[in-house]
């Protein structure tokens, strides 16, 4: 096993080293020089040559390329994110405040997400062929069309324009929490849904299940102790993906809701043009993400036997 | 025990031969209809909305719907119906190109990288890795967002996140047919690497490809209008129905149509190609994978 966490730790810190270089390049996609870029973000469309030339120089600009990576990886090393090329502020402190919302509204879909999702996977496995299963597969493939953004907006004008009963927008209390979440959740449901059915037909299947049916067991016993047990196993590997899922739509949750989250900020600075802002969350994300994907793998080689004795 | 169920089946699928397999999944044909329809509208959309979509007219601004105008008008007095009908264009066009694009893409790399394995496949999947170590509708997002809004750079932006699907799929299949017999049959009679790939690789991928690519389509829809919906896609007056939504937002207290009606419209053609998606690797792909729908 030893090998095995090894051997991911490698591959994991490969794909950190391509996630720098891919944020790097953000910037250089923009059309126009990155100095023009910066010079435009700090003093406006009215520029001289000089200005420009002066953003080159103090910016490291008319170095080539190669020596801007390593220099700016150099900085991402020791935890230097640079500032915000429109407000000045420290990058990584921008940032590490912004967390906290986009952690907390994360994992509250995920209790949502998964509050809906294992029973409705579980009844559709094992009602596969009546109508019950069928309406809970085709629920779940109306889920996964609806965009978030507009569900999000419905939610809005249903709870919060038209029965008044929660903030439409902003960051506070738990009645902020309840529509960015439930709107992040359910959409999530929908997969969970179908990735838990999936893997929950696949252990039924299995000769063990079989085998505790011939002994006489009764059903209930058979899906809890036995079956759900293995089920579960593909689900926290999606775990994941999962989290890719909460951030990627994060961003778009957090915008319609005004929730002052990560992803909020990295459209937000899309929005500025703010590139070193836009690259900070870019591999804050990236980073998250792969960390997490680690932290599955490893984990799930602790749980399943097959790989803890390899 | 699957293993042979899923071959029995496949049996069955030849015997029956595929349309009448797919006429009896009933999601399936469903879903292929709604294409069909939706087709069919985009196409002549010219000659089915009423008015003039880019038409302003101030006299008529915010209008309940009516006779003339089915869907009422928005803020600007432009027929909702025609701005709807013509979206169609747009939804589908992007959703059609990203897919033709990011699956000749990934294709062809998931091919060459399962059929010559060894260092060509190790560094073609560790950049599948990289590409897919973010969340790909955030990759596609500042994508769109640096190159500046527009149709083009939508396209370029979600076909540049979306191929590394197709090429893990690929590669996969790829890389167990080198070893069949037919592949070393054709090696034997001196066929080139790109011949057997072509002719012999290539034709064995093609239905995983298609319940991918159809599901993909829906995918690539919802991140479209997404962008657009956060104002880094298509821009108005261009009638896309996420710019639809956002344009409808300020009058949502008092004119909700405006943006149930473009919602209901990016569902509708979403759901579509999931249902056909959904039914199609039910008949091509039994065994295929469940994490195919996910958009993150």
């Amino acid at each position: 096993m030893l090998k095995y966490i090894s051997k991911r730790i490698f591959l994991v810190l490969f794909v950190l080293l391509g996630v720098t270089i891919i944020t790097f390049c953000t910037m250089h996609f923009a059309p126009g020089d990155p100095e023009e870029v910066i010079a435009i973000a700090r003093y406006g469309e009215d520029l001289t040559q000089e200005q420009i030339e002066w953003v080159k120089v103090t910016e490291g600009f008319d170095a080539p390329i190669y020596a801007q990576y390593l220099k700016w990886l150099n900085h991402v090393l020791h935890l230097d994110l640079g500032q915000s090329l429109v407000t000045s502020e420290n990058v990584l402190k921008e940032i590490t405040t912004r967390f906290p919302a986009t952690m907390i509204l994360a994992f509250s879909s995920l209790i949502i997400s998964l509050t809906i999702a294992i029973p409705a996977g579980i009844i559709s496995a094992i009602k596969k062929n009546t109508i019950i299963g069928q309406f809970f597969m085709t629920g779940s493939l109306i889920g996964v069309s609806i965009p978030n953004f507009w569900l999000g907006l419905l939610l809005i004008w249903l709870f919060a324009l038209t029965l008044h009963l929660l903030p439409s927008y902003g960051y506070g209390g738990l009645s902020h929490l309840i529509l960015p979440a439930l709107t992040l959740g359910t959409s999530m449901a929908a997969i969970t849904t179908r990735l838990t059915r999936s893997s929950m037909l696949d252990v039924l299947s299995q000769e063990y299940i079989v085998a505790a049916k011939a002994k006489g067991l009764d059903n209930r016993t058979i899906i809890l102790k036995h079956a759900l047990k293995n089920a579960m196993l593909p689900i926290i590997t999606f775990a994941g993906m999962q989290l890719g899922f909460l951030l990627g739509g994060s961003v778009i949750v957090e915008t319609i809701f005004a929730w002052p989250g990560i992803g909020k900020l990295l459209v937000d600075s899309i929005y500025a043009r703010d590139f070193s802002m836009v690259q900070g969350c870019v591999l804050v994300i990236g980073v998250t993400f792969a960390l997490t994907n680690l932290a599955v793998d490893i984990t799930y080689a602790f749980l399943d036997p097959r790989i803890r004795y390899e | 025990m699957n293993k042979f169920s899923s071959e029995y089946r496949n049996k069955v699928i030849n015997k029956l031969h595929l349309p009448e397999a797919f006429l009896q999944n009933r999601t399936a044909v469903i879903g292929g209809m709604l294409i069909v329809l939706l087709s069919f509208i985009a196409v002549f959309a010219p000659y089915i909305s009423l008015h003039d979509p880019l038409e302003q007219n101030m006299g008529n601004r915010l209008c309940s719907p009516s006779f003339e105008y089915p869907f009422g008008t928005d803020n600007l007095g432009r027929c909702v119906f025609s701005r709807i009908v013509l979206g169609t264009r747009y939804s589908l066009g992007i959703g059609i190109m990203v897919v033709s694009i990011s699956s000749f893409i990934g294709t062809t790399l998931g091919i060459i990288s399962g059929y010559s394995r060894g260092m060509i496949d190790e560094s073609i999947m560790r950049f599948v890795d990289i590409v897919l170590a973010f969340p790909s509708i955030i990759l596609a997002l500042v994508i769109a967002g640096v190159l500046g809004p527009s149709l083009l750079n939508v396209v370029i932006a979600l076909a540049l996140t979306h191929w590394p699907a197709y090429t893990r799929l690929v590669r996969g299949i790829s890389f167990s047919l080198r070893e069949k017999e037919f592949v070393e049959a054709a090696k034997a009679l001196r066929a080139s690497d790109i011949y057997i790939m072509r002719r012999h690789i290539f034709p064995n991928c093609i239905h995983p490809i298609i319940v991918l690519a159809t599901l993909d389509i829906a995918n690539a829809i919802i991140f479209a209008t997404a962008l657009s919906f956060l104002g880094l896609g298509i821009q108005p007056p261009t009638p896309e129905w996420g710019s639809m939504l956002k344009a409808g937002i300020p009058f949502m207290r008092t004119f909700p149509f405006l943006t149930v009606l473009p919602g209901i419209a990016i569902m509708t053609i979403v759901l579509s190609f999931n249902f056909l998606g959904d039914g199609l690797r039910d008949m091509l792909d039994p065994k295929g994978n469940e994490l195919m729908l996910v958009n993150e």
